[in-house]
């Protein structure tokens, strides 16, 4: 017979609390509803809105493959960019010059991009991570962006328009719908590739090295390699990510390649949690939505999207969802109904 | 002007704008070496310099002295908003790790970028120089505006007026004794806070410096807060985390480099700062005169 303490809620003998379990719940309902409301979305909207949406989806891909790098492997990278424009920007090109609008084609060239641009920057470290390595992905993605901007080989700073989205077994995806639908399948494919990897054996090497290096290393595991392999991996992700948008949008130019650029994922994944697995998601969403609905209501949106981070980041500095869960805010949530029991007169008391 | 002439001009273009980015890597450079902060907002105040001298110098006219109270103006106005910001943001980033600093400071840079773009609207402005001052001079053959030279003695001045205050007085000798070891420069004493307070409002007031003098030269819009920090990152690094010198040499000898390039060919403008950093990062990390143990890079 399990005796009932007078501690609140341990009904089980799980060691977790009615409310922990609670939450667990609506943690589990909630992805499945995300998806479910993507799926029906285009019903209910306007085709302008589904575009919107579309590009939603870009950001959250982006997002999570930068904090699967950043957050999960624990490889600090600011170049990101580099592999988002040169996956948008090589899409761009097999369209525009090559007239080639196979999507698995599309998309598995932009993988490959990101893999061969990946691969240079990290042997050239040798695997080491820190902020330096991070340095060094900005720096050679400022390099590119330049090269972009102001060599003639990719259009300057025009860059390249009428980049027809292209068809996927012989079904063209023009209207926005039907990329919509696209998008959304190849996002939560890649999103559950990204935590297949988390989970697999692979995965708990990388989360082991980013919590303790030395440590793994003195057991002898190549570091390097492993490391090697998550930023890789986000940068194909990254890639794809970038193919979606110039498709979406039907035009590339440098900015995909500027610094800012890269900084947005990164900022997404920060506020909702970086290291895990729907944080970026969330992180996504927000500033994607700040920057639609107040950049509808006036030109200087970005000081709101700012301010929005900056009072997230000194209340949850280390993103929404792990902020959420921490001891803080369970006080406060105690000391929040405890005040509202006190208020109410007698009947849900004892 | 023969092609010597040209490559003095492209020198001497170059040391002046080196200066200029100097002066916001060593701000940058400070807050890293004293804070470990990754201060992106830097930038910010640089845009924010420029966009006050914009209002004031329409204010104060286009004669020599209206241009001097215009500059000490905007210097004092930015310097009084970083201690503001100062007191209210950076404060809580001082215990943290690199990572959220970077956040809570990019986002206070896209702050800094949509707050002006409110003011002062998206089209970008232009600030005059008062007409003595743009008075062309000739030097080494070479014929250059005035202001470049102003630029580069001005941003000097301030270069010696900091290397005085770091080595020459007592909170130049505590900042210097902090950005060596926090820990043990508070059990000495030290107290730590003033000296975060007195060097964020020096880093503030070179990048307001940078900002107000740059005015004239450079289209003034929010751009401007993301384009000089980034070069300014690279400038750090390689010449050191933590030294000023470093920071000087590294700055000079990009930006003469990088002008010297640019004026001959425009077709590799603007790299240099970056191939410099990746050179460096795979060579050195520590930067040219960064010492390896200070720099807290990984």
């Amino acid at each position: 017979m399990i005796e009932h303490t007078a501690l609140d809620g341990m009904t089980r003998d799980d060691g977790k609390t009615r409310a922990s379990r609670r939450w667990s719940q609506i943690g589990a309902v909630v992805p499945v509803g995300l998806v479910a409301a993507g799926l029906i979305a285009p019903v209910f909207i306007t085709s302008g809105q589904v575009y919107v949406a579309s590009g939603f989806l870009v950001a959250i891909l982006f997002a999570v493959a930068t904090s699967f790098v950043i957050g999960f492997a624990g490889v600090p990278t600011f170049g990101q960019q580099a592999f988002y424009g040169a996956g948008a920007y090589l899409t761009a090109s097999l369209v525009v010059r090559w007239h080639l609008h196979d999507q698995i084609l599309l998309l598995g060239a932009a993988s490959l991009i990101g893999l061969v641009l990946a691969l240079p920057m990290a042997l050239l470290m040798r695997g080491k991570a820190g902020l330096t390595f991070g340095l060094l992905t900005l720096a050679i993605a400022q390099a590119i962006y330049l090269f972009v901007y102001q060599g003639k080989y990719l259009n300057g700073e025009a860059g390249l328009s009428s980049v027809y989205r292209g068809e996927i077994f012989g079904i063209g995806l023009g209207s926005g719908d039907r990329f919509y639908y696209f998008t959304l399948v190849v996002v939560i494919v890649c999103f559950a590739l990204m935590v297949a990897i988390r989970r697999s054996m692979v995965g708990r090497v990388i989360w082991a090295i980013r919590e303790n290096p030395q440590r793994v290393a003195s057991l002898g595991v190549p570091i390097a390699r492993y490391r090697i392999i998550a930023f890789a991996s986000g940068a194909i992700f990254t890639a794809v990510s970038g193919s979606l948008l110039a498709q979406l949008v039907e035009a590339v130019d440098p900015s995909l390649f500027y610094w800012t650029a890269g900084a947005n994922p990164i900022l997404s994944g920060l506020i909702g949690g970086i290291r895990t697995v729907w944080g970026p998601v969330l992180g996504a969403i927000i500033l994607q939505s700040i920057s639609y609905f107040v950049g509808q209501a006036s030109t200087a949106w970005v000081f709101w999207m700012g301010l929005t981070v900056v009072i997230l980041y000194l209340v949850w500095p280390d993103g929404i969802l792990v902020g959420l869960r921490s001891d803080e805010t369970k006080h406060w949530l105690v000391q929040a109904r405890n005040v509202a029991r006190r208020a109410r007169p007698r009947a849900s008391r004892g | 002007m023969t092609d010597i002439h040209q490559l003095i001009l492209s020198v001497m273009v170059g040391v002046s704008t080196g200066m200029v980015v100097v002066l916001i890597s060593v701000g940058l450079s400070l807050t890293f070496g004293t804070m470990r902060i990754v201060n992106m907002a830097h930038g910010g105040f640089f845009m924010v310099a420029a966009f006050l001298m914009y209002s004031t110098a329409k204010v104060f006219g286009g004669s020599m002295s209206g241009f001097v109270v215009a500059v000490i103006i905007s210097i004092i106005a930015t310097i009084l908003l970083g201690a503001v910001l100062e007191r209210l943001v950076f404060r809580r980033m001082y215990g943290r790790q690199h990572m959220s600093g970077l956040l809570g400071t990019f986002a206070l840079m896209l702050m800094f970028q949509g707050g002006a773009q409110q003011i002062w609207g998206v089209q970008p402005l232009s600030v005059n120089a008062p007409i003595q001052l743009i008075r062309a001079v000739t030097i080494f053959g070479a014929t250059i505006p005035m202001y470049n030279l102003l630029l580069t003695g001005v941003a000097l001045v301030a270069l010696g007026a900091l290397a005085a205050f770091s080595y020459r007085t007592r909170i130049g000798m505590e900042t210097r004794a902090v950005a060596t070891d926090r820990a043990m420069a508070a059990l000495l004493g030290i107290r730590v806070r003033r000296v975060f307070a007195i060097t964020f409002a020096v880093g503030t007031a070179l990048a307001a410096l940078a900002g107000a003098l740059m005015a004239p030269l450079v289209q003034v819009d929010s751009s401007l807060a993301s384009t000089y920090i980034i070069v300014a990152f690279a400038i750090v690094l390689v010449g050191g985390i933590g030294s000023v010198l470093g920071t000087f040499i590294a700055g000079l000898l990009i930006g003469v480099i990088d002008s010297v390039i640019a004026i001959n060919f425009p077709l590799f403008a603007g790299y240099a700062p970056f191939i410099a950093m990746a050179i460096v990062i795979a060579i050195r990390p520590s930067g040219l005169l960064g010492n390896p143990v200070t720099a807290h890079l990984d």
